[in-house]
């Protein structure tokens, strides 16, 4: 381990500390879906907030984008909405007499997609290329977006009217898929509290910048996996892969957001290396939604947390050996 | 279906472990050919796995087909073998179903079991379909993954547990046991780690961290002490056992080849009337006379032979054993006239004693009557100017033992001691003979005195031994045809009469060598008509067949050694069966006999027992030894290895207390359960022992570690059952570890 690589790590977990904290002024009692969320943004992925309405989906989204101090976009999704209403279009300046690109929302740091599945094919498919690669193409020319670039999509699991389904590439594309969850007693208690800051995300503090999430998320590269552990990983790849109840099992750009979650864990937890318990607290929310069952897994009431929890029972994890 | 193989190298050394345990095998047979197919047996279906595996053919239909086939060949040429040979006999459940089409390979082990040893290669069938099942197994099983370096051990030992079986452990005394020990020590100590186990390992760290070859040495040791345990073991057993090695075959009945009674009396006067003839020539070492054909049956009407000739070296015990004192024969034998057109019928070849080798070809014996014969021949004689060499054993009866000797009772005598429509007055005239002698030797040599007295030997005299011409041979008168007669009637007299009181007795025709007994005589010595006679033996316990000549030409009446003989011998002799009521059909048992018991026979069975457990509780402690030392090597080499050897001691102790983890138990959930067992806080032991494993951090040095992990060991080794406590310094369970 690098000198460097310890800062870092040491840094980081101060960071991630505070902007947890920050968050938490909006969002009560969800710290371990908070901390996903962030792990998410500094592991350079994206994350799809699925839940039931009123359970907190964009108030902690705003809640992040507020702690940030970055800019901050909302797209509320319909069936009407054009992909150029996401990205951007070209218009004519009267000024200049000459076309130029005016951005769309998706220029932010961080970008509230809401009820993304509302929004038709074409639409979710232009979100494609930006989730991936973090540039807009418009016109022939390619338009960068803010780094760092983080998609907080929410999805409603229950009014499906007038819903489409996301894509299997695009749902690829989000590292994490969150439950939020109603929260427990005490804290919905506090929540229901008339002078609770729930919900307040204008009293939610910057505790960093940009620059700075940008710079430390680069240097989280850095925190050493073990060799063991990256067969660890591919062997609960292999093992959705051979479910029978899976129709498509874990792809290896799966495997690849599993190993860089798991490093953004680790150094969030102060360590310079990755731990089996780091990559098993990480699995259901990395694999879950990338993996598509069977009609008769369905139909016998399998879910994807099934497939994923026998895979994480029946691996060998890798422990310390001498011998 | 695993198409993943054992690898090369445990591939070659199961193929040798195998071809080394054949030798054996092998060696049991008269020609080294054999080797050949027995060593294709053992490749050729390493090949046909091999292939199958690249072919992704399930094992078990490998395995379904390469029996099937086997057998399928092996039948064909059981069958072809046994073409000639006419279905005897043949029990019915052998004429339905499997039995009918397997039967000919079940003949061809049952001749092979009962087959001349060494046995002749035509035999080999079944030995070489055997080695390919075997062959076959012990590759279908290295295919999987607990036997992959047991099976070929356990392979190895059933062919070389075959080879000694059908030898009856004269194929090998040592070299190839300790070869394969050898083998199988360095194949368990040297090899790479098979490759099956290697490709199924769970992504570990301490595996991939480690090559696959200290694994291998890792569970070699384990490896090493179960073969030198075995080897120790079967050592210790191999002294334990006294007495004969086991032999197969004497649980078999060996085929029996047809040969029609015969009457050869009558070559007697033959031969007698042309006395100057060269019959053979002989020379050698050898008692001083041959033996051509004993004649142990009779029916009343005369004395024949109902041979039982089988091949020589078939091991069957005589019905009536030897005596204890044996001399060495070792004669070469010319048939001159006895050969040829002009010889006698009949294909008896002059021999003496128990004949143990002879270089007549195809030689046949009957072991009860000590007779050789030669293969019937179209003519029915011998083929002329037959040379051959014959090596065996003859009883020289002790006179000091032989005056004190009994007759034996059982079955086997009755064969020597029936007389069919014995005549009363004969029967009175015996006993009448022998009525003041006390042994059964002074009955017999009374017997002979008498049926010597003053008669006379003619060789033109009538033939014959019946009831009839015996009774006018020892009552009538000279002018009524009595009191004169050849060899045979004396002999046959004298047999008769013998029985009639209670010796087994039979007659032999024979020959007596001019000049006598003789040792390592270079000079053949020409044995003519005139030296061909009868002679009777009679049986008697510790001694063997003694013979007695009451001819009046005979040089001694008795053939007994002189030497050691005691004059008053006269001791009353109690025998099984009773002196003055011989009865062959009940014969008493009677303890006192005068057999020694053999001291093998005087082991009990509980001083068997003991020794048996003994040894089986040597064995145990061995074991729990070896696994305590071996337990003691591993806390050592954790002990060196820093924080993950500490943590590894620490699961360890968990592994005995409570069994193997879980599967998705990682080092933080095994520390959380120490602490929550031991009392003692485990997790600063889990993380420091993660950071060396998954942080790429040269090993500290933490003497802190290992005291932690010895109080988490003390904590859980306290809380453990007491059937846990009690093997906890000798479980196995660590050392098989991942």
């Amino acid at each position: 381990m690098t000198d460097d690589a310890a800062t870092t790590v040491a840094e980081f977990r101060v960071l991630h500390g505070r902007v947890v904290d920050a968050v938490e002024h909006a969002v009560h009692g969800k710290r371990p879906v908070v901390e996903l969320v962030v792990a998410a943004m500094f592991a350079g992925g994206h994350v799809l907030l699925e839940d039931v309405p009123g359970t907190g989906k964009t108030t902690l989204a705003r809640a992040l984008a507020a702690a940030l101090g970055g800019t901050s976009r909302r797209i509320q999704f319909t069936p009407d909405l054009l992909p150029a209403d996401v990205t951007g279009t070209s218009v004519l300046d009267p000024d200049t007499g000459s076309v130029r690109f005016r951005p769309g929302p998706v220029f932010a740091h961080v970008l509230l997609a809401d009820e993304i599945n509302r929004a038709a094919a074409k639409t979710q498919s232009a979100m494609l290329e930006v989730m991936a690669e973090g540039t807009v193409t418009a016109d022939g020319t390619t338009h960068a977006v803010p780094d760092p670039f983080l998609v907080v999509a929410t999805q409603n699991p229950v009014d499906l009217d007038g819903t489409y389904r996301l894509p299997e590439a695009q749902l690829d594309r989000f590292l994490l898929r969150v439950r939020l969850g109603y929260p427990d007693l005490e804290h919905e208690l506090a929540v229901l509290h008339p002078e609770s800051s729930a919900g307040d995300v204008a009293a939610v503090p910057t505790v960093t910048s940009p620059a700075d999430v940008a710079r430390l998320a680069r240097g989280l590269r850095a925190v050493h996996v073990a060799d063991p552990l990256l067969r660890y990983v591919r062997a609960l790849g292999e093992a959705t892969r051979t479910d029978a109840r899976t129709r498509l099992g874990a792809s290896t750009r799966a495997l690849r957001a599993l190993v860089g979650a798991g490093q953004v864990q680790a150094a969030a937890q102060g360590r310079h290396y990755v731990v089996p318990s780091d990559v098993q607290a990480l699995a259901h929310a990395v694999l879950e939604h990338r993996l598509i069952l069977t009609r008769e897994a369905l139909l016998e009431g399998v879910t994807a947390a099934d497939v994923v929890a026998a895979a994480v029972d029946s691996v060998d994890v890798p422990r310390p050996a001498a011998v | 279906m695993s198409r993943r193989g054992p690898g090369a190298a445990p591939t070659a050394w199961a193929v040798a472990l195998l071809l080394v345990a054949c030798l054996p095998l092998a060696a049991s047979f008269t020609s080294p050919v054999v080797l050949a197919p027995v060593a294709a047996a053992v490749v050729l279906p390493f090949v046909v796995v091999v292939l199958a595996r690249r072919l992704a053919v399930p094992a078990w239909a490998t395995g379904a087909a390469g029996v099937t086939l086997v057998l399928l060949v092996a039948t064909s040429l059981a069958r072809a073998d046994a073409g000639g040979v006419p279905d005897v006999d043949q029990a019915a459940w052998r004429t339905t179903g499997a039995a009918q089409v397997l039967g000919p390979l079940a003949d061809a082990a049952a001749r092979l079991l009962t087959a001349p040893r060494p046995a002749a290669p035509a035999l080999a069938v079944p030995v070489v379909a055997l080695v390919a099942v075997v062959a076959l197994a012990v590759a279908l099983a290295m295919g999987r993954r607990a036997p992959a370096r047991v099976a070929p051990l356990v392979g190895a030992l059933v062919l070389y547990a075959t080879g000694l079986l059908l030898t009856a452990g004269a194929a090998d005394r040592g070299p190839v046991g300790v070869a394969l020990v050898a083998l199988a020590a360095a194949g368990w100590s040297l090899l790479d780690g098979d490759a099956v186990e290697r490709h199924r390992q769970a992504p570990q760290l301490g595996q991939a961290a480690r090559a696959p070859r200290a694994r291998w040495r890792a569970g070699g040791v384990a490896g090493l002490v179960v073969v030198a345990l075995v080897a120790a073991g079967g050592a210790a057993a191999a002294g334990a056992v006294s007495g004969p090695a086991f032999e197969p075959r004497e649980h078999v009945t060996p085929p029996r080849l047809p040969a029609d009674a015969v009457h050869p009396l009558a070559e007697l006067s033959r031969w007698q009337t042309d006395g100057d003839a060269t019959v053979l020539r002989v020379s050698g070492t050898h008692p001083g006379y041959l033996t051509w054909v004993a004649l142990p049956d009779f029916d009343g009407a005369g004395w024949y032979a109902d041979l039982d000739l089988r091949a020589l070296g078939t091991v069957v015990e005589p019905s009536l054993g030897p005596g204890r004192v044996r001399g060495e024969v070792d004669v070469e034998i010319e048939l001159v006239d006895l050969a040829g057109p002009a010889g006698s019928p009949g294909s008896w070849l002059p021999s003496v004693g128990d004949v143990v080798a002879t270089s007549a070809p195809g030689a046949l014996v009957d072991v009860d009557a000590g007779v050789l014969a030669a293969p019937p021949t179209p003519d029915g004689r011998l083929p002329a100017g037959l040379t051959y060499r014959v090596r065996g054993a003859v009883d020289r009866p002790q006179a000091d033992a032989v005056a004190r000797a009994g007759v034996p009772g059982g079955p086997e005598v009755g064969r020597y001691l029936r007389l069919d429509g014995f005549p009363g007055d004969l029967r009175s005239y015996a006993q009448g003979v022998v009525v003041d002698a006390r042994t059964r030797l002074d009955q017999a040599t009374v017997l002979a005195d008498t049926v010597r007295g003053d008669r006379e030997l003619a060789v033109d005299a009538v033939s014959g031994t019946s009831y009839a011409r015996l009774r006018e041979f020892l009552f009538a008168d000279r002018a009524a045809g009595g009191q004169v007669g050849t060899s045979e009637q004396f002999a046959g007299a004298f047999a008769v009469l013998a029985r009639a009181v209670g010796l087994p007795s039979r007659v032999v025709l024979g020959f007596a060598v001019p000049g006598g007994a003789a040792q390592d005589d270079d000079v053949p010595r020409d044995v003519r008509g005139a030296d061909v006679r009868a002679w009777a033996e009679v049986y008697l316990a510790g001694s063997g067949w003694v013979r007695f000549d009451p001819a009046p030409d005979a040089v001694t009446a008795a053939g007994v050694d002189e030497g050691t003989r005691e004059q008053d011998a006269g001791t009353e002799v109690q025998d099984e069966v009773p002196l003055d009521e011989p009865d062959e059909d009940v014969p008493p048992a009677d303890p006192a006999t005068d057999e020694p018991s053999e001291p093998a026979s005087a082991v009990s069975g509980a001083t068997v027992a003991l020794a048996v457990g003994a040894v089986l509780g040597l064995a145990l402690v061995a074991v729990l030894a070896a696994l305590a030392a071996a337990r003691a090597l591993r806390r050592r080499r954790l002990r060196r290895a820093g924080v993950l050897g500490a943590w590894q001691h620490a699961s360890d102790a968990l592994l005995l207390r409570e069994g193997p983890a879980a599967p998705a138990a990682t080092a933080d959930t095994l520390a959380s359960r120490m602490a929550a067992l031991s009392g003692v806080p485990a997790g600063s032991l889990a993380t420091a022992a993660q950071a060396v494993a998954f942080g790429g951090a040269p090993r500290p040095a933490a003497p802190d570690a290992w005291r932690t992990a010895v109080e988490v060991e003390r904590g859980l080794r306290a809380g453990a059952p007491r059937r846990r406590r009690l093997t906890w310094w000798a479980d196995p369970a660590p050392l098989r570890r991942r």
